[in-house]
């Protein structure tokens, strides 16, 4: 046995072991191309989608977050570089850093490019969204960037996400590249910022079927192992729910311990998947797996549908918004 | 935010949500067709039991609903998070699902007699009793006691021990206690078939 002579197979034990730990734990977005690329596949599934207005705000609003997001003067609209504290864990969550409010002058700068865009009525939507209070959005984003989208008013919510996806996006890059390079994984929330994932994506690369989720707020994707729950760790009883048995684009996991599921799209099947945009796209699926008890981990950002409480917490709604989300 | 939720998510959830609020819900019900139904498939992952490298699997099987239902496994691909294969299976792991479906799997122990062409099915008993009689009777005739110089060595060379490859380091530890207890020399594990 000799250790020293280079290998002719290509199966050098040492690069085998470097390359089996290269797992690439966190995957830092573009914002730019994010955005825009869920704009293109909304445009691709505008004819296939009962929800044909709906899909056309979320276009306008996705090509404005794409633009905005591609800013040259991005001073003035995502202001100075926030402290940060980079060696702690999660560094971007709302509660580790001064996120101020220059995510309230991106949300201007959508509903500048909007308006003339849309229909009256989300116009007067808008147009009310413009003139609130500081303090109330200030207020607001604090209960959504917290999971408790029932304190905010529906019409809005998409709207003030946005702008703080839109925000959150671009200072997360370069936290996200410094979180890449230390490697630590399996986390079940972002590791940037701490909020959830909008689902999981199985991608070609760096490696064909690593599974990574995507992050609802700042677009990052980070590494989960699969066969396991995304939400609680459990692998003992997990179901995979698909219209065909093999090669299906879309799949939903579920998990038998905790009763949440997320959904899973392969892009190494299909490349045309666009996590947000697919996930809404096949709400149909959720429904059979709401039907059998199963609840969303998730969050997607052109849905934020409305949080359940956990077992023996008290109800986050308030009573009067109850009958309309059991209608 | 440190903490899991579920969210309402169906299309009843949807009106919950800016969908409803911005007034853009559909005419149309969003609900599935009646005929719409999902395909269940229980996840499990494992390790590949055909040689000592031990590739990691994920497997897909069937009929997990009921207790006594039976179990089918109806796809195994490579597990791509496992550090050995990194998704990657050999010719003999990518047949995996054809061997657990084979219809020539062996189930049960079965004998055939010198001097027949014939299978037979046997019980367990019985099969473990032929080849403890077989070991015994080859054993005593052929243990090779002392060299020729007198030292004691208790090599048994006339039969040989196949094992599983399959086991853990303390499986792994008991069969070759149990081998070398007896005398045998020629031991190795299916990982080299």
């Amino acid at each position: 046995m000799s250790t020293a002579t280079p290998s002719v197979t290509g199966l050098d034990p040492e690069a085998l072991a470097k390359d089996a730990a290269d797992v690439l734990t966190v995957i830092p977005a573009n914002p730019g191309a994010v955005y825009s690329r869920r704009a293109a596949r909304l445009q691709e599934l505008a004819d296939d989608t009962v929800l044909t207005d709906y899909f056309g705000l979320l276009r306008l609003l996705t090509r404005a977050q794409a633009r905005l997001a591609q800013t040259s003067d991005a001073e003035s609209l995502f202001g100075p570089q926030p402290q940060l504290q980079l060696s702690g864990s999660t560094p971007l969550s709302p509660a580790s850093f001064d996120w101020g409010n220059f995510w309230q002058s991106g949300l201007q700068e959508l509903i500048s490019e909007l308006l003339p865009l849309v229909t009256p009525s989300v116009q007067e939507v808008l147009k009310e969204l413009a003139t609130t209070e500081p303090e109330q959005l200030q207020t607001w984003a604090t209960e959504m960037l917290d999971g408790r989208f029932t304190c905010v008013p529906a019409r809005f919510s998409l709207f003030i996400w946005a702008a703080l996806s839109l925000y959150w996006s671009h200072w997360a890059v370069n936290v996200a590249q410094v979180q890449a390079k230390v490697g630590e994984g399996h986390h079940r929330l972002c590791p940037v910022c701490g909020a959830h994932p909008i689902a999981s994506v199985v991608r070609e690369q760096p490696r064909q079927g690593l599974r990574y989720l995507h992050c609802s707020l700042c677009e990052t994707q980070w590494h989960r192992v699969r066969a396991e729950c995304t939400c609680c760790g459990d692998n003992r009883d997990i179901h995979l729910w698909a219209e065909t048995e093999t090669k299906a684009p879309l799949r939903i996991e579920s998990c038998g311990s905790c009763k949440g599921y997320t959904k899973m799209l392969f892009t190494d099947i299909n490349p045309r998947l666009e996590v947000a945009v697919d996930d809404l796209a096949s709400m149909v699926m959720d429904q059979q797996l709401v039907e059998e008890g199963f609840h969303p981990s998730t969050v997607n950002p052109l849905l934020l549908a409305h949080e359940e409480p956990l077992a023996g917490e008290e109800p986050l709604a308030s009573e009067d918004q109850k009958p309309a989300a059991n209608a | 935010m440190d903490r899991r939720q579920f969210f309402k998510l169906c299309a009843c959830g949807a009106t919950t949500s800016a969908i409803a609020a911005l007034g853009m819900m559909p005419g149309e019900a969003m609900a599935a067709p009646r005929e719409y139904k999902l395909l269940r498939a229980k996840e499990t992952r494992n390790n590949c039991c055909y040689c000592s490298v031990g590739c990691g699997l994920l497997m897909y099987s069937h009929g997990t609903v009921g207790k006594n239902s039976e179990q089918s496994i109806f796809h195994i691909e490579g597990d791509v998070d496992n550090p050995v294969n990194r998704g990657a299976l050999c010719p003999k792991g990518a047949g995996l699902v054809d061997y657990v479906n084979s219809p020539n799997r062996n189930q049960y122990p079965e004998v055939r007699e010198p001097g027949t062409n014939e299978w037979k099915r046997i019980s367990w008993q019985e099969a473990y009793s032929r080849i403890a009689r077989h070991m015994k009777d080859d054993r005593d005739a052929n243990l090779i006691e002392t060299n020729e110089a007198g030292t004691t060595v208790n090599r048994w060379l006339t039969t040989g021990m196949m094992t599983s490859s399959a086991q853990p380091n303390e499986g792994g530890f008991i069969t070759h206690k149990f081998a070398r207890a007896t005398g045998l020399v020629a031991i190795d594990t299916i990982a080299r078939n």
